[in-house]
């Protein structure tokens, strides 16, 4: 295991695999009466947050204390980077602190490798910009092997707003490094310009990206988009992309419907399908904590 | 309804050319060279006519809803039948602006309500062709929307019109523009050259037409995406798609009757009804655009059909809104401009108003063969008539041809086997 995790490559298949295997103990732990460990007692996690999160981080700060490790948060509003104190010396001061895990989320691409270079501990990326979000990712990945077994061979389409999101750039990696065949299903607008590199097959109609597929993940239109006139309305948007009530009758009974979350209904995704017996966006939730326990576990033991 | 059986035409078999044929429309709507009946049919003898499938019109503006004092529904069919036309494409600048679904869909059932011709409506590319927003293109496409553009406000942000062009081509939509650069073409009235200078007008320079052509040309490569330039004017312009065309860019463009038949000079007496948009330029222009249809290098032709009530074209040149009235004329126009004067034969570029831009748009095309749904115009080349303004169909009386007498008028047209023109009882 390496000292950090910034991107999805930062993991060879088998310690993809490891925090997937280590994960599953994790979860279990999680539905005892009593959920704490002593893992990481004595060891200090800094939650950075220069771009406000609610779920992520309270996510990292749950897995953090049920492993029971000390917590320090530092968020931009309440920081001196207002006063205009660079990055750079924000971290080396935490650093002078002796913080032996920093999770770090901000809005500029490439931030955690900033991080990094400035502290002696380890860097867990929280998502930086649209770049990279490895912990969803890996949440994500977890969420379908516990399902299937396996991602090899899985047909795994994404619909949504692809173009600026960290997370399917993460998950695009990690499900094509695990053998799953990816489609997705966007307006062009919304596509990524290099997507024919990508690997992935690209189709414009919902009815037709999922008729096969295995898993479906649905993705949060974000209100930006609209506001940067990539896409007409979000009447247009739900009609065309969203995952609607009548995508529920074509599916067979095996499918996962997921999303990172939070949902727009009546957007991107439908009460009737977020709220429908393939949805497993809650567990989503749950099995977030359970891999964030496993990284800080791997993180920790390297 | 009827039976008629037509003696003597000479029938448009493409792409071998025409020959002549004997042959029937039966009960049914359909087509017939080989079951003729004996009787219970009119019999009518058009030797001296060409039979073609019916026309295809890929720009109109139908005015309606919203300008009905300049167009409406009942003249713009009329005009289209009697001009041939069976389909018409309608531009989406009607008030309401079609940049949505509901306006698509009335345009739709309203041309249907009279039973001529086929009403295809492009809908816009921006919200209120005010280039600011995307409309609903595909709530549109599913209406029945065939095309988007922002005739006749071009779109001058380079970023949206790629935004714009992305996002048609995620429905699959035809997506045509008419080139301009607003601030070049701003306060520009006609060509600009000796004409313009001779009448005291500030004219419209050639390159307001070839920058966006050039910037199309560019988009479409880098996108990869399919483009039409519509009423392409000038010689440079038609270069550049042609040259654009051996590189591969997949770009189409059409050219108007106007645009070969006339030149900037024709405006020289000050008459409105040359004021056009883009302008007629220069004989050297006209000659080339010419040229193309000869070589058959033009992907289509189109009317631009743009009505105006009389008044409006009765302002001095300066305040005369830009368009002609073409329906009704086009190819009576077109026959004396390319085949009586430039001797290119009929066949060579009537199929340009039919089916070259049904296979633009992907549609099907229309035959003259067994068994096949009458579509299809009777042009009597021999046929002299004067354009009044009782002899024109269309509200806009806004022609060049006014007083004028033409040869060669269409005399019959048929939509989905029934008789549409001549009027009256079928």
């Amino acid at each position: 295991m390496r000292k950090h995790l910034i991107t999805v490559d930062d993991l060879s298949k088998s310690e993809f695999m490891s925090i997937l295997e280590q994960g599953k103990a994790f979860k279990e732990i999680l539905t005892r009466p009593i959920k704490k460990i002593p893992t990481l007692r004595g060891k200090t996690i800094g939650l950075l947050f220069f771009e406000p999160s609610t779920r992520t981080k309270l996510s990292f700060e749950l897995a953090a204390k049920r492993m029971s490790a000390d917590i320090v948060n530092f968020t931009a509003s309440s920081s001196s980077l207002k006063k205009d104190e660079s990055i750079k010396d924000t971290v080396m001061t935490l650093d002078a602190m002796k913080i032996d895990i920093y999770v770090v989320r901000h809005s500029s691409p490439g931030v955690p490798y900033i991080v990094a270079d400035h502290i002696r501990g380890s860097v867990i990326n929280a998502g930086d910009g649209a770049h990279s979000h490895p912990t969803q990712a890996i949440l994500d990945v977890y969420t379908i092997w516990e399902r299937f077994g396996t991602l090899k061979g899985l047909n795994i389409t994404i619909v949504g707003d692809i173009k600026y999101s960290r997370v399917v750039r993460s998950d695009i990696d990690a499900f094509l490094k695990l053998g799953a065949h990816v489609t997705i299903c966007t307006p062009r607008t919304l596509l990524p310009f290099s997507v024919s590199s990508l690997g992935v097959k690209v189709n414009f109609s919902v009815k037709e990206a999922i008729k096969n597929a295995d898993v479906i993940m649905g993705l949060r239109m974000q209100k930006e988009r609209q506001d940067s006139g990539l896409i007409p309305d979000e009447v247009e948007y739900n009609h065309f992309f969203g995952l609607k009530e009548e995508i529920l009758g074509s599916l067979n009974p095996k499918v996962l419907v997921m999303h990172p979350g939070p949902i727009n209904r009546g957007i991107e995704i439908d009460g009737e399908v977020a709220d429908s017996e393939f949805s497993v966006i809650n567990e989503q939730v749950t099995n977030g904590l359970a891999t964030r326990m496993s990284i800080f576990y791997h993180l920790v033991e390297a | 309804m009827k039976r008629y059986i037509f003696r003597n035409g000479m029938v448009l078999d493409a792409p071998k050319g025409f020959a002549k044929k004997d042959f029937a429309v039966l009960d049914n709507g359909k087509i017939t060279f080989k079951n003729i009946p004996d009787r219970g049919a009119i019999e009518i003898d058009i030797s001296g006519s060409y039979v073609i499938p019916s026309l295809f019109d890929l720009h109109t503006h139908i005015r309606c809803p919203g300008q009905e004092y300049k167009e409406d529904f009942e003249h713009v069919t009329r005009a289209a039948v009697a001009g041939g036309f069976t389909e018409l494409c309608s531009m989406p600048n009607t008030k309401p602006v079609a940049d949505n679904e509901a306006i698509i869909d009335y345009i739709i059932l309203e041309g249907e309500r009279y039973g001529r011709c086929r009403i295809h409506p492009f809908g816009s590319l921006t919200v209120g062709l005010q280039g600011e927003k995307l409309a609903r293109m595909g709530l549109m496409k599913n209406k029945g929307a065939v095309g988007v553009t922002d005739d006749g406000m071009c779109i001058q942000d380079t970023s949206l019109m790629m935004k714009a062009m992305e996002y048609a081509h995620t429905f699959g939509l035809f997506i045509m523009d008419h080139a301009e650069d607003n601030y070049l073409k701003k306060g520009g009235f006609l060509n600009e050259g000796l004409v313009a200078d001779k009448l005291g007008l500030k004219g419209i320079p050639e390159i307001s037409e070839t920058i966006i052509i050039k910037r199309d040309i560019e988009i479409s490569r880098y996108l990869n995406i399919p483009v039409h330039i519509t009423h392409v004017s000038s010689k440079r312009g038609a270069e550049l798609i042609m040259n654009a065309k051996k590189e591969g860019v997949k770009i189409t463009f059409d050219i108007t009757p106007h645009h070969l038949s006339f030149n900037e000079e024709a405006c020289l007496g000050f008459n409105t009804n040359f004021k056009i948009n883009p302008p007629l330029r220069t004989e050297k222009d006209r000659k080339f655009l010419i040229g193309l249809v000869r070589e058959g290098k033009v992907d289509c032709l189109a009317t631009d059909h743009a009505p105006h009530a009389k008044f409006e074209k009765e302002y001095p040149f300066d305040g005369a809104p830009f368009g002609v009235s073409n329906l009704d004329t086009a190819l009576s126009l077109l026959y004396e401009t390319l085949t009586i004067k430039e001797k290119i034969p009929f066949e060579k570029w009537v199929g340009l108003f039919g089916n070259a831009p049904r296979k633009l748009l992907k549609m099907q095309e229309k035959a003259l063969k067994e068994n096949a749904v009458a579509n299809f115009a009777v042009f009597d080349k021999n046929l002299e008539w004067k354009v009044t303004e009782k002899t024109l169909y269309s509200k806009g009386k806004n022609t060049p041809l006014l007083g004028r007498k033409l040869k060669g008028k269409v005399s019959f047209t048929f939509y989905e086997g029934a008789r549409v023109y001549p009027f009256g009882e079928k």
